[in-house]
């Protein structure tokens, strides 16, 4: 086990690799009630192919196939494993990204009971043709919600605009279409390939005893051993922006909205790399856009944009990296214009803003990290990173206006946009 | 020292609390202030627009990007100004995040003074003048606050929800909208709207709450450094809400061009935070769809996937339950009789043991997880604050302990189905 005092943070960061493979992480905070586990499997709803180890033979699954596995992982022969959780004080919950699935406990009392629980919920996999059809169904559900949602909409329309037709630019519960392809064999398929512990770790927060869930997570991975399978993970490929012209919507909104997304070039990093190229992504919008800025003045003032409604985020992970920005606003094509010039006159607003916005990262990093949970999910986007936590400190001390200037052109250019905008449906 | 999660209540003046809580992992201080109201028409548009002038700066910050640097520049901070409710009250909420001083490497850095001193000139000397908040800005918030307003309209569970509220309690304060009503910005003056928010640092009631890892008589006295109360007119605002009359049960249909139907059934408990039968009505609650093994979500959604979302909540102080499900419009009457027949099935006592149990002990996680939960505890003892109490929620945890299936027969025989609100589409 190895452990890290890190001064900046105040915290002791524990981590303990396991043979084969399993990643346990864990930060001890003693005198806490609550406590959090996070299981995650990198497995998400871009990776769907699969290549057969002797040949060159490749077999594509559905969209959305790791999120019906995520759902279905919750039916066991006996029921529902919420109840079992329930009985030990456990709470668990569940989600599907791009490229984890994330398995989630909050408890008081029985911590290591359940975790074992926990690892039975993600590797004992039991199907059966109807609760797959049932499963079918409440998944057509969730989508029809996700259509009435202007902002889940918009979001993957502008994904498209950007990427085309990348797995990227799908919803990660698939579609209609897909969910109708997914039997039996694609989930059993699917687990035995993705869920194994090369590719699990375990992020850890609260009064816990380490020595207790080491053994249970060594004991559990013997009990539900994984044999060898002649099919495999395709290594992701990374995404290239591939840009084309504006996607445009009628939807039943009150007003209009617009979303702008920008792809980078420099796409493929890990590790403190790529924590620097986020963070520095981060920085260059809150300088262009962010509350603090000229263009959020004088556009809060002129009414083309308001404060709650609009905004930034950075989406970086090793095999793609996109901004979006946008809102609701009055005048889609004036909100463009306005995006567009205040990117190509960014590099000059940098240096001068740079040092509040470094200290304001810096405190959305340490307020970030006060309960259990957050704590737990900080850990495993550092590992997902490929980072010790501890790095996410180091960067966000030692950023300089240097980094944030490289990338602006490979990043925030106007050349790598694709953009969705969303008119109110004329009834 | 103060007890790791326990609570310290320092009163400051009439009707302003000091409430300290403290937890050793804590990397930051947050201070909330929240001045609130029972909800009341016209008066509820001026709250309104207070909370966002009360973002917009103050006289030594005179505009938004001077005050959102100044924020930035105090290591990081965060700070926003919200108009909120919590049952048939208004509030206005400040909240602020500062890092722990003890934390900063440049010792001289008093963060927190700096803060406490930023939220004193927010309060009593927002932008503008003696006379008046600054007239644009006035006129800015309230398009804004109308659009806002207007925004409800897509976000389309949230809207049913609202709508929902709005036909069962026409009349009532619960059925305002927080955000206030358009209809009535046009008469407000700045110079008005300053000396209604005066009145409101004399009169209405203000809770403070600070959380962090700190000394409690330091934070003490730095907030009566900072903060000198003029009250002059307090009046109390506690209680139990108003009686309402119920009425016949009404359903009202609304047509969107949307994908998904949206179902929203109101009821009447006549159980109010703080009453008896208070611990047996959250119990119900979970019972009925406070969580994955509630009825809702285990038949209808697991055993017959009609739905994806299917939910049941409280409003504690007004004694409302709700219950919100997204189906296919098709599937409406199905709906609608199973949910029916499980009310039917509670008021009959056919409750199992297991089933309790279960509530029961989420129940328990919850509450006594609840401490560490910032916004969900202080938001819990501003409730509790407003029923005239100032119980921890480890004393409704040994309510809900006792709580006999009797008990939740009778609450459920208490429930009266008023409005059954359906947002459907128009049928492609």
């Amino acid at each position: 086990m190895n452990e890290v005092l890190d001064p900046r943070w105040g915290e002791t960061v524990f981590h303990n690799p396991l043979e084969d493979g399993l990643d346990i992480w864990a930060v001890l905070r003693k005198g806490s009630r609550q406590k959090a586990a996070i299981l995650c499997v990198e497995y998400g709803s871009v990776d769907l192919d699969l290549k057969d180890q002797t040949s060159p033979r490749i077999l594509k699954n559905p969209a959305g196939t790791a999120h019906f596995l995520e759902h279905r992982l919750f039916e066991k022969r006996y029921g529902d494993i919420t109840e079992r959780f329930n009985v030990l004080g456990g709470e668990v919950n569940a989600s599907t990204s791009f490229t984890t699935s994330v398995f989630s406990l909050t408890c008081i009392e029985n911590f290591t009971a359940n975790l074992d629980l926990l690892f039975e919920l993600v590797l004992d996999l039991e199907i059966s043709p109807e609760g797959i059809d049932r499963e079918r169904e409440i998944i057509e559900r969730e989508l029809e919600m996700g259509r009435d949602d202007p902002e889940w909409i918009g979001f993957f329309h502008g994904l498209r605009a950007l990427y085309r037709d990348a797995p990227l630019a799908i919803d990660m519960a698939g579609t209609r279409e897909s969910l109708a392809q997914i039997d039996v064999q694609t989930l059993r398929l699917c687990h035995e390939v993705f869920y194994r512990p090369k590719f699990m770790g375990i992020y850890l927060c609260g009064d816990i005893d380490l020595e207790a869930v080491c053994r249970s997570a060594e004991s559990n991975l013997i009990k539900y051993r994984r044999g060898t399978l002649p099919w495999e993970r395709v290594e992701r490929p990374v995404v290239v922006p591939d840009p084309q012209q504006l996607e445009l919507l009628e939807l039943p909104v009150n007003r209009p909205y617009s979303l702008f997304f920008f792809g980078d070039r420099e796409v493929g990093l890990s590790g403190s790399a790529l924590l620097y190229r986020e963070l520095a992504l981060e920085l260059a919008l809150d300088i262009a856009f962010g509350p603090a800025s000229d263009f959020f003045a004088r556009h809060y003032d002129d009414g083309l944009i308001d404060g709650d409604a609009f905004g930034a985020e950075v989406y970086a992970e090793p095999s793609f990296c996109f901004s979006a920005v946008g809102g609701y606003t009055e005048d889609c094509q004036r909100l463009t214009e306005e995006i567009c010039s205040t990117l190509k006159g960014l590099e000059a607003l940098i240096a001068e803003d740079f040092s509040r916005a470094k200290r304001k990262a810096y405190g959305q990093l340490v307020r970030s990290c006060e309960q259990v949970e957050q704590v737990a999910d900080l850990l495993c986007s550092a590992a997902l990173s490929g980072v010790n936590p501890c790095e996410f400190f180091e960067v966000y001390s030692n950023i300089s206006v240097g980094e944030i200037l490289e990338v602006l052109d490979g990043g925030l250019s106007v050349s790598q946009m694709g953009a969705v905008e969303i008119r109110p449906m004329v009834i | 020292m103060q007890p790791e999660g326990e609570l310290i209540q320092v009163p400051l003046a009439a009707g302003v609390c000091l409430h300290l809580h403290r937890i050793s992992s804590y990397k930051t201080v947050r201070v909330d202030i929240c001045l609130s109201e029972r909800i009341r028409k016209k008066r509820h548009s001026r709250l309104a627009l207070i909370s966002r002038l009360l973002e917009r700066g103050t006289r030594k910050l005179p505009d938004l990007q001077s005050l959102n640097r100044f924020i930035d520049e105090l290591f990081g901070a965060h700070y926003y100004a919200e108009i909120n409710r919590l049952g048939g009250f208004q509030l206005i909420h400040l909240c602020l995040e500062v890092i722990d001083d003890q934390l900063l490497e440049d010792r001289d850095g008093r963060v927190l003074a700096k803060g406490l001193e930023f939220l004193r000139g927010v309060l009593l000397e927002p932008a503008g003048d003696e006379s008046g908040f600054q007239r644009e800005y006035l006129d800015q918030e309230k398009r804004f606050l109308a659009r806002q307003i207007a925004d409800s309209y897509n976000d389309k569970l949230g809207y049913a929800q609202q709508r929902c509220v709005e036909e069962m309690c026409r009349g009532e304060p619960i059925a305002l909208s927080p955000l206030g009503d358009s209809a009535d910005f046009a008469e407000i003056e700045a110079d008005k709207l300053l000396c209604f928010h005066r009145r409101l640092l004399a009169e209405n009631r203000i809770d403070l709450f600070v959380s962090g890892n700190f000394n409690p008589q330091t934070i003490v006295a730095m907030v009566e450094d900072f903060f000198t109360w003029e009250r002059d007119g307090y009046r109390s605002d506690e209680g139990v809400e108003p009686k309402t009359l119920s009425r016949l049960a009404r359903d009202v249909y609304e047509i969107q061009d949307i994908h998904q139907a949206k179902m929203v059934l109101g009821y009447r408990s006549g159980v109010f935070y703080g009453s008896e039968d208070y611990p047996a009505l959250l119990l119900l609650n979970v019972i009925i769809g406070g969580d994955g093994q509630s009825r809702l979500f285990k038949h209808l959604r697991e055993e017959q996937g009609l739905c994806y979302y299917a939910a049941s909540h409280i409003e504690a102080l007004c004694g409302l339950l709700f219950i919100v499900v997204g189906i296919e419009a098709e599937s409406h009457l199905q709906v609608r009789n199973f949910i029916d027949e499980q009310i039917k099935s509670l008021r009959q006592g056919c409750i199992e043991r297991d089933e309790i149990e279960s509530a029961r002990r989420l129940l328990r996680v919850r509450l006594l997880g609840l401490r560490e939960d910032r916004e969900a505890f202080f938001l819990y003892q501003l409730r509790e604050g407003f029923v005239g109490g100032s119980a921890a929620p480890s004393e409704l945890w040994k309510g809900i302990e006792k709580v006999q299936v009797e008990d939740l027969v009778r609450v459920a025989r208490g429930l009266v189905a008023d409005t059954s609100y359906f947002l459907h589409g128009v049928g492609r």
